[in-house]
């Protein structure tokens, strides 16, 4: 039974993807509670299977990849739960949410917007789709959303293409887009990546906006920890396909307890620390076609013991309320924090 | 700044000229880089900082002698400590420079040919420049892979095999094959993951350190640019508004975009997100028709009626470099 404070529950979802070289366990046994009306972030580094996971809840995993195991619970109101694993990924019922319930917004504004159609083609496109609107009244509603998010003249703007706008102006084209059919949940994935600093602060403040004003849930993707610090209020962070640590945005950045969570704070250049060596994460992220056994992070985690990390993936802990931690050594720790540093 | 520089820049220019259409007049140029003088001082790291059309890529590549500057002088000082000037150099002047002056690319994957083993991609400046080819061409390649923490076996594998951050290395090996003097760092780990970029960093600095290189580092990371930076220079559509050491610049900036700037860096802290911060609205100066006055006054807080009719001059305020009509009277916000 799925909690009604959730949008969305996954349970040991599994993304693998069959490739001539071998298998790509891309998502390998993720356990996410999406909560509803809040901005959760997703962060890892490339590799941890963080877009694959969103793709997975749009069904848009392209082939060879597939959903393998796992279920993901969504609830759009209370007692009406749907798994979305189980729906055909191209069947009415599971077109009728993407674009529909949920929005997505993409890294890449130009090459997530068609270069051939008008800007109001594109904004009109799901509302003529998924509501039976006529043609006018739609290119009214598109220009209104145009408006709302910060797009100046949205009458004219929906006769441009995209070539003749900016970045951040196609990219809150893209917005608009996700959110034209006031869906419940709005998956942003890298939304900002490709930005300048400046646009970026703009489209952050944005989508909070946005957020708090029509009450979406958000699911937002980044490996940027300046980002997840600005927008986020729950946050999991992800590694090799796993979740390894979920926790409020407060408590991670003050209290993190998995070793991997800690390395990547203390890995960020900083104000006052000018000059002096960053501490890093040794070694690199391990190839997808050689994956360690057990704790996906043991092979660089300076906590690792034998016999214990290499075995079997270390079960969830609930260490408080809301903070969960999948690391075999976190009862031994008080507070990892002051042993690491 | 009493010692003699690396490198002056004075009154830069890098127009490129825009294609006529049919019937019509010839359209302006667009003014990537417009009167820019700059000096870089031996063994510092100066950051050009700057949104994305702000010409930090186009000033790096004029220095770097990619492109001919249309007007204005670029003096670096020869090993000797001779002036020399790059931009009247012919090309095959030039060639001793090309070794003195290497760049750092930004994206190690379209920066490496993946049809080239690495030996070929570090060894071929070796041989272009008649350092060393056969066997000493390897053995130098085997010990710049050591320098930069790869394995020298590993020169006989192609690009491919590498991960993103050992990609960069193998870029860094490259650039350093002919112990130049100045390297030109173009958003060198900006496409990179977190735990990466800190050990790349970290290299850049070790090997500034043993080498006694001079960076100029480009870059739109704030974050990153304080950390390794010991002066930094802001561009604003083409124009240099701001030179100072790095902790006077993040402390009190002088220019309003500097101020700007500094307020968007994403903090990793929920605790300092600020609730209601002020930020830089609309976008960079069109460099094809640049503003009356003050290329920033359609976006600056602080502009008066002044700011559209005169251009401020890059002048001496406080010891520091700025060009703000008002640097002096507002009291801008720092990090």
């Amino acid at each position: 039974m799925q909690s009604p404070d959730n949008l969305i529950e996954i349970r040991n979802l599994k993304t693998h993807f069959k490739t001539d070289e071998g298998l790509v366990k891309a998502v390998d046994g993720v356990d996410l509670d999406v909560p509803r009306g809040r901005v959760l972030c997703v962060v890892g580094e490339s590799g941890s299977g963080k877009s694959i996971m969103a793709r997975s809840i749009m069904r848009i995993i392209q082939r060879p990849g597939r959903i393998v195991e796992g279920t993901i619970r969504y609830a759009a109101a209370a007692g009406s739960e749907i798994d979305l694993a189980q729906l055909d990924p191209i069947g009415s019922a599971m077109r009728n949410i993407r674009g529909g319930d949920f929005g997505m917004v993409f890294q890449e504004p130009m090459t997530a917007l068609s270069p051939v159609h008008t800007v109001g083609d594109q904004v009109t496109e799901a509302l003529l789709l998924h509501r039976s609107l006529d043609k006018k009244a739609a290119e009214a509603e598109a220009a209104a959303m145009l408006a709302k998010v910060g797009l100046p003249d949205p009458k004219a703007t929906l006769k441009r293409f995209p070539f003749e706008l900016s970045g951040g102006m196609r990219q809150r084209v893209c917005i608009a887009m996700a959110l034209i059919c006031r869906p419940k949940l709005l998956i942003a994935d890298e939304p900002t990546t490709a930005l300048d600093v400046t646009t970026q602060a703009q489209v952050l403040d944005l989508l909070r906006d946005l957020q708090a004003e029509m009450g979406l849930t958000v699911l937002f993707i980044t490996h940027n920890l300046g980002v997840v610090a600005e927008i986020a209020d729950q946050v999991a962070v992800m590694y090799l396909g796993r979740v390894v640590e979920f926790a409020d945005a407060d408590t991670l950045f003050h209290d993190p307890r998995h070793p991997y969570t800690q390395a990547l704070l203390r890995s960020v250049p900083r104000p006052g620390l000018r000059g002096a060596r960053l501490p890093t994460v040794r070694g690199n992220v391990p190839h997808p076609l050689d994956r360690p056994a057990g704790c996906p992070f043991q092979t660089r985690c300076d906590f690792a013991v034998s016999g214990l990390c290499d075995r079997e993936f270390p079960v969830a802990t609930q260490v408080s309320p809301g903070h969960i931690v999948s690391c075999a050594r976190v009862g031994e720790f008080d507070r990892i924090p002051e042993a690491a540093q | 700044m009493t010692a003699a520089p690396l490198l002056a820049v004075e009154n830069l220019q890098m127009h490129f000229r825009n294609r006529k259409g049919l019937f019509r007049r010839q359209p302006p140029p667009t003014r990537a880089v417009d009167d820019v003088s700059l000096q870089i001082q031996p063994g510092e790291t100066l950051s050009l900082v700057g949104e994305s059309g702000s010409g930090k890529t186009t000033l790096g590549r004029c220095i770097l002698g990619v492109y001919r500057a249309t007007a204005g002088r670029i003096t670096y000082a020869g090993t000797a400590g001779e002036p020399v000037e790059l931009t009247t150099l012919g090309e095959a002047e030039l060639k001793p420079y090309r070794r003195q002056i290497r760049m750092i690319f930004q994206d190690p994957n379209s920066s490496l040919n993946p049809r080239r083993p690495v030996v070929d991609l570090i060894g071929e400046c070796l041989e272009i420049h008649g350092v060393a080819k056969g066997r000493a061409r390897s053995e130098r390649v085997a010990e710049l892979l050591t320098q930069v923490g790869l394995r020298p076996e590993y020169m006989s594998r192609y690009p491919h095999a590498f991960s993103g951050g050992e990609r960069q290395r193998i870029g860094i090996a490259r650039a350093l094959a002919l112990d130049p003097r100045l390297v030109v760092c173009d958003e060198a780990v900006s496409a990179l993951d977190v735990s990466v970029q800190a050990q790349i960093i970290n290299l850049l600095q070790d090997l500034q350190a043993q080498r006694g290189l001079t960076y100029l580092f480009i870059a739109h990371d704030l974050a990153v640019v304080e950390h390794i930076s010991d002066r930094i220079a802001v561009m604003y559509a083409g124009r240099l508004v701001e030179v100072a050491r790095t902790e006077d610049l993040f402390a009190t900036p002088l220019h309003p975009y500097t101020e700007a700037l500094i307020g968007t860096i994403p903090l990793p802290d929920p605790r300092l997100r600020k609730a209601a911060r002020t930020r830089l609205g609309g976008e960079i100066a069109s460099l094809t028709n640049p503003p009356s006055g003050c290329n920033f006054h359609p976006r600056c807080r602080y502009a008066t009626a002044d700011c559209s009719i005169k251009r401020p001059a890059l002048r001496e305020v406080g010891g520091r470099q700025v060009a703000c009509h008002h640097a002096e009277s507002l009291s801008l916000r720092g990090a």
